[in-house]
């Protein structure tokens, strides 16, 4: 997770389209081994929705039950401490930002939050102490602030950080950034992985920057890794509570149009290189005042890329008006054998978003494009 | 041919009730099944039975949350089968929607043009 040429992958990404942005963080993920970021307002049922996901990964990936633990454990933890001290009066601008890393099965845990700086002291003085502690010494602690203090203010017993440092047998990596003389950024990384310190600081600088990143491009969501029909499910789950949207409609076309998007990514999706037990690509979703946008990225060859620009262009030069009837005569056709989609997938994104499909190809090599298709849905 | 069909609802497909015996034909929640023509092929072929000795008044109720396009196309092999039945016995379709929902409920307008059948638009 070290996102040195972050900067220069934002001012690329300023003059290229939505969709090569789509692309870039496809390659920046993959280079970076990370999984997935969500950033906005944490409450119980996201953080559950968010373990659901992971659950549901490390299953498809048969990640050895041992490591399972460990990793629900600690997000658990980590989560939790997002929930108990985010600033929730924060602006759109302040909200939180979760990262799960997995670099072969070596899984790293980063959250950016803000807090006040009145905490900062009794927070780092708290950090520094359980880093300071080998194992044994770690239970020790544990056993005397499990004695010895209440719950604090926060709801905490002040144990989440000791157990995380116990569970993961990681140093906590931390730093903080202040906003204003009340507020600060607060940084927190650790990893259940033998990564060296010298790697775990500079990501820290990663996580800063990724989190400026994803300030700015108002992104909500950003998964990366292998796409299955079965994980779609945790995802949609996922993606819906972060819709910050009550509106049944709203939330509704939000959903209806990721599935299309992400059944068109498991089933027209290729894996141009190894196998995978799914289809590689990635999700986007941003939010802004506007409306939302769901963007997925995947390979695909290059022979299906003729019939699938005539199916979005013919979408998209279809008058709005006229788009229920060229819908009607897509569903009086009958199914063609072996046709996986009911090829009304580009119509019914255009009918729910009420804007035109964007979407990119861009070369990857002779037989392979990486396609990005963004769909705006506004408020 | 089996006197019902119940299917509890999943994470991606629907509850599914149909019991010509007790009058009750309903098909209600999600519907995104990646393969939707295997999940509705034993509720069509059902029906096409069902329709040789449809009971005087079919009551079907759709009440759908959401709906993927694949589904749509089995969704409408499904109305066009009532439509049939309609011809010769009395057959009534209720297609509930959420307050709100408009999409759900132009989905009701569209099918019920399409199978020639006027729907009741429920909404709930």
């Amino acid at each position: 997770m070290i996102l040195l040429n972050l900067e220069s992958f934002l001012r690329v990404a300023d003059n290229k389209s939505r969709n090569n942005f789509v692309f870039d963080l496809f390659k920046l993920f993959e280079k970076y081994t990370l999984t997935y970021v969500y950033r906005g307002i944490f409450d119980p049922s996201l953080t559950d929705k968010i373990l659901a996901l992971a659950e549901t990964n490390m299953n498809l990936i048969g990640e050895v039950s041992k490591t399972q633990k460990r990793v629900y454990f600690v997000m658990v933890e980590s989560l939790q401490n997002i929930t108990r001290h985010q600033d929730i009066s924060q602006s759109q601008d302040n909200q939180a930002l979760f990262i799960v890393q997995n670099k072969d099965g070596k899984y790293g845990m980063a959250s950016g939050n803000v807090i006040e700086n009145a905490h900062i002291e009794s927070l780092q003085q708290k950090l520094d102490k359980i880093n300071s502690l080998d194992t044994d010494s770690l239970k020790a602690y544990y056993k005397d602030v499990l004695e010895n203090s209440g719950l604090s203010e926060k709801g905490g017993a002040g144990l989440g950080l000791i157990e995380i440092a116990r569970r993961s047998g990681s140093k906590l990596y931390y730093s903080f950034k202040t906003i204003s003389d009340k507020l600060s950024y607060f940084y927190f990384k650790t990893k259940i992985a033998n990564e060296s310190d010298s790697e775990q600081k500079s990501s820290l600088n990663g996580l800063r920057e990724l989190h400026q990143l994803a300030n700015e491009k108002h992104i909500s969501m950003v998964y990366q890794g292998q796409f299955t029909h079965d994980n779609l499910k945790s995802l949609l789950t996922m993606t819906e509570g972060s819709v910050a949207r009550a509106e049944v409609e709203f939330r509704r076309k939000a959903a209806n149009v990721m599935v299309e998007l992400l059944q068109n990514v498991c089933n027209h999706g290729s894996i141009p290189s190894g196998s995978g037990q799914g289809v590689p690509g990635v999700l986007v979703i941003t939010t802004e005042i506007s409306g939302c946008s769901v963007m997925a990225g995947n390979y695909i060859s290059k022979d299906k890329i003729a019939k699938l620009s005539a199916k979005i262009d013919k979408a998209n030069s279809c008058a709005f008006a006229d788009l229920d009837i060229i819908y009607q005569e897509e569903l009086l056709k009958d199914q063609e054998p072996g046709q996986k989609g009911a090829g009304l997938g580009f119509i019914d994104m255009r009918m729910k978003s009420s804007n035109k499909i964007d979407y990119t190809l861009v070369d990857f090599d002779s037989n392979f494009s990486f396609l990005s298709i963004s769909v705006s849905i506004p408020f | 041919m089996a006197n019902e069909i119940r299917i509890a609802a999943t994470e991606d497909t629907p509850e599914i009730l149909l019991d010509d015996k007790a009058g009750t034909f309903k098909i209600s929640g999600r519907s995104l099944p990646e393969d939707a023509f295997w999940f509705y092929n034993p509720i069509v072929e059902w029906l096409v039975g069902y329709s040789k000795t449809p009971i005087a008044n079919t009551e079907f109720h759709f009440h759908l949350e959401y709906f993927n396009t694949a589904s749509a196309k089995q969704i409408f092999k499904i109305t066009n089968i009532l439509s049939d039945i309609s011809k010769s016995n009395q057959v009534k379709i209720k297609w509930h929607y959420d307050d709100g929902d408009k999409d759900m409920f132009a989905s009701g307008e569209r099918f019920s043009k399409l199978c020639g059948i006027p729907f009741e638009l429920v909404k709930n």
